[in-house]
């Protein structure tokens, strides 16, 4: 333990040291370029297709008389499956409900 | 006397070194966590299985590591290593991925956006430490919170980190229920926790198919780089959503996922050897890893807030933690979280939205930094 926090705490006071060389380092592989752009082409992605999301209800409501809604044989999808804890959260809740039933003192 | 020395000298037992020894209790530390804990445990049992096994120590001229040409693992490994299996699990993703909780309240995208600033600091982070520049965006990516994701880019960009990339990313997806509600806690007030919000709206089942086409097209045609990923997870959406490939969707989302799960796993463990996992480079990894997921839990948070001073309709600030794309346990821990401080203020469904939008954003993210990053 003595010899992992002497190591760590070697290796914070070396990058410590380095911080001018380090920070040179990130500005000449122009990484904060790198990560503005990143950022700005997810942000730019991510609001197109917000926008096209909130619009479009309004482009299928203009083509509906166009382009009625067909009810031939496409159906919704599926219900998601309930997953094995569901049936099994149902599976206790009427074995409570069944013993409390058959605990009840009988009306004569 | 000579033949049994020469057998003995080929066996694990005369070869293992105390780092094989630490990697295999690693694995078996994980196997341990997945059985008892519940965490995650359709990625660590194979993860640690696989580690277990990696680290059974090699012999010489005998095939069998995942790094031996032609070897069995070696063959298996390729699906990783060429970077195929991520784009068939977001296949499966997809079709299994219901969009309308992000369909009926768009604004709450930006939310999965913000998240990504986990995986853009990180990157900087990882510069700052001595990393090269692509090595730097396959660890950055860590912060997407994605493992398919980590693993295509770390498999593009810095193949020789795979490994522990992969071993970050998954761990700290396991680990999201405890990294993330201290966050959530420290950022949020309890009246901003305690916020409601508005009911979620229909959506049609031809906003569903449409959806996934122009998604694609609109992303693919910003970062051509990440057309495999999000071409897949779309793709499989329109086979769940089209409702006409009900059994292709079917299929994708059951035994083709859970085939490449179980390969995928298995064999990025197996890839975890001791003499390449063990060098402090994967230490940094690790602890850059955690930054990029609190910086990430922090960016969504912060920006759902900064949303909140211009929107009428408040958003609940909890769910900006969701845009890390760990789908659905940073959902769930959203829930979680909300739930502690009000019991009827269901908050799942609404964080499903930036949940999924994460998905996109730590894709389009991945797409960026290899387009950019790969002539570096």
């Amino acid at each position: 333990m003595f010899f992992l926090v002497w190591r760590g705490s070697e290796w914070v006071s070396t990058m410590f040291d380095n911080i001018s060389e380090r920070l040179a380092y990130v500005a000449d592989k122009d990484g904060v370029w790198t990560a503005i752009t990143g950022m700005s082409i997810v942000f730019t992605a991510l609001i197109l297709i917000s926008v096209f999301i909130a619009v479009l209800p309004r482009i299928l409501k203009f083509l509906a008389p166009y382009l009625p809604e067909e009810t031939s044989h496409h159906h919704h999808a599926p219900a998601p499956q309930t997953s094995s804890d569901d049936t099994a959260v149902a599976a206790g809740i009427g074995y409570v409900l069944h013993q409390m039933k058959t605990q009840e003192p009988t009306k004569r | 006397m000579d033949i049994l020395q020469k057998f003995f000298d080929t066996t694990g037992y005369a070869n293992l070194t105390s780092g094989n020894a630490i990697m295999m209790m690693i694995g078996i530390v994980f196997i341990a966590l997945a059985i008892i804990k519940d965490y995650e445990p359709l990625l660590l049992v194979p993860i640690g299985f696989g580690i277990v096994v990696g680290n059974i120590p090699p012999v010489a001229g005998m095939h069998l590591s995942v790094y031996d040409e032609g070897s069995v693992l070696q063959y298996i490994y390729f699906g990783v290593s060429q970077g195929i299996f991520p784009p068939l699990i977001f296949l499966g993703i997809g079709a299994m991925t219901d969009f309308s909780t992000m369909l009926s309240n768009p604004k709450l995208i930006l939310l999965g956006a913000a998240a990504q600033v986990g995986v853009f600091l990180t990157f900087l982070g990882a510069l700052f430490l001595g990393f090269a520049p692509a090595q730097a965006g396959a660890i950055g990516i860590i912060g997407g919170a994605d493992g398919p994701t980590a693993i295509f880019l770390a498999s593009k960009l810095a193949p020789g980190l795979l490994g522990a990339i992969a071993i970050a990313a998954y761990s700290y997806m396991a680990l999201v229920p405890v990294i993330q509600p201290p966050i959530m806690r420290l950022l949020t007030s309890r009246k901003e926790r305690l916020i409601r919000m508005a009911p979620l709206r229909e959506v049609s089942q031809r906003e569903k198919i449409i959806f996934p086409i122009v998604a694609f097209l609109i992303c693919a045609m910003i970062a051509p780089g990440a057309i495999v990923l999000i071409g897949m997870l779309f793709f499989g959406n329109l086979l769940k959503e089209s409702c006409v490939t009900e059994r292709l969707a079917q299929t994708a989302r059951t035994a083709m996922i859970d085939i490449v799960t179980v390969l995928l796993g298995f064999s990025v463990g197996a890839s975890t050897q001791a003499q390449m996992f063990l060098q402090a480079e994967s230490l940094q990894i690790f602890a850059l890893g955690a930054t990029a997921f609190a910086i990430a839990t922090a960016g969504g948070v912060l920006f759902a807030k900064l949303m909140n001073l211009f929107l009428k309709e408040k958003i609940n600030p909890l769910i900006g933690a969701a845009g890390v794309s760990a789908v659905p346990d940073s959902a769930r821990v959203v829930q979680m979280v909300g739930l502690e401080e009000d019991p009827d203020n269901h908050l799942l469904m609404h964080a499903m939205a930036p949940n999924v939008a994460g998905v996109l954003g730590s894709a389009v993210a991945a797409g960026v930094l290899w387009a950019v990053l790969t002539a570096k």
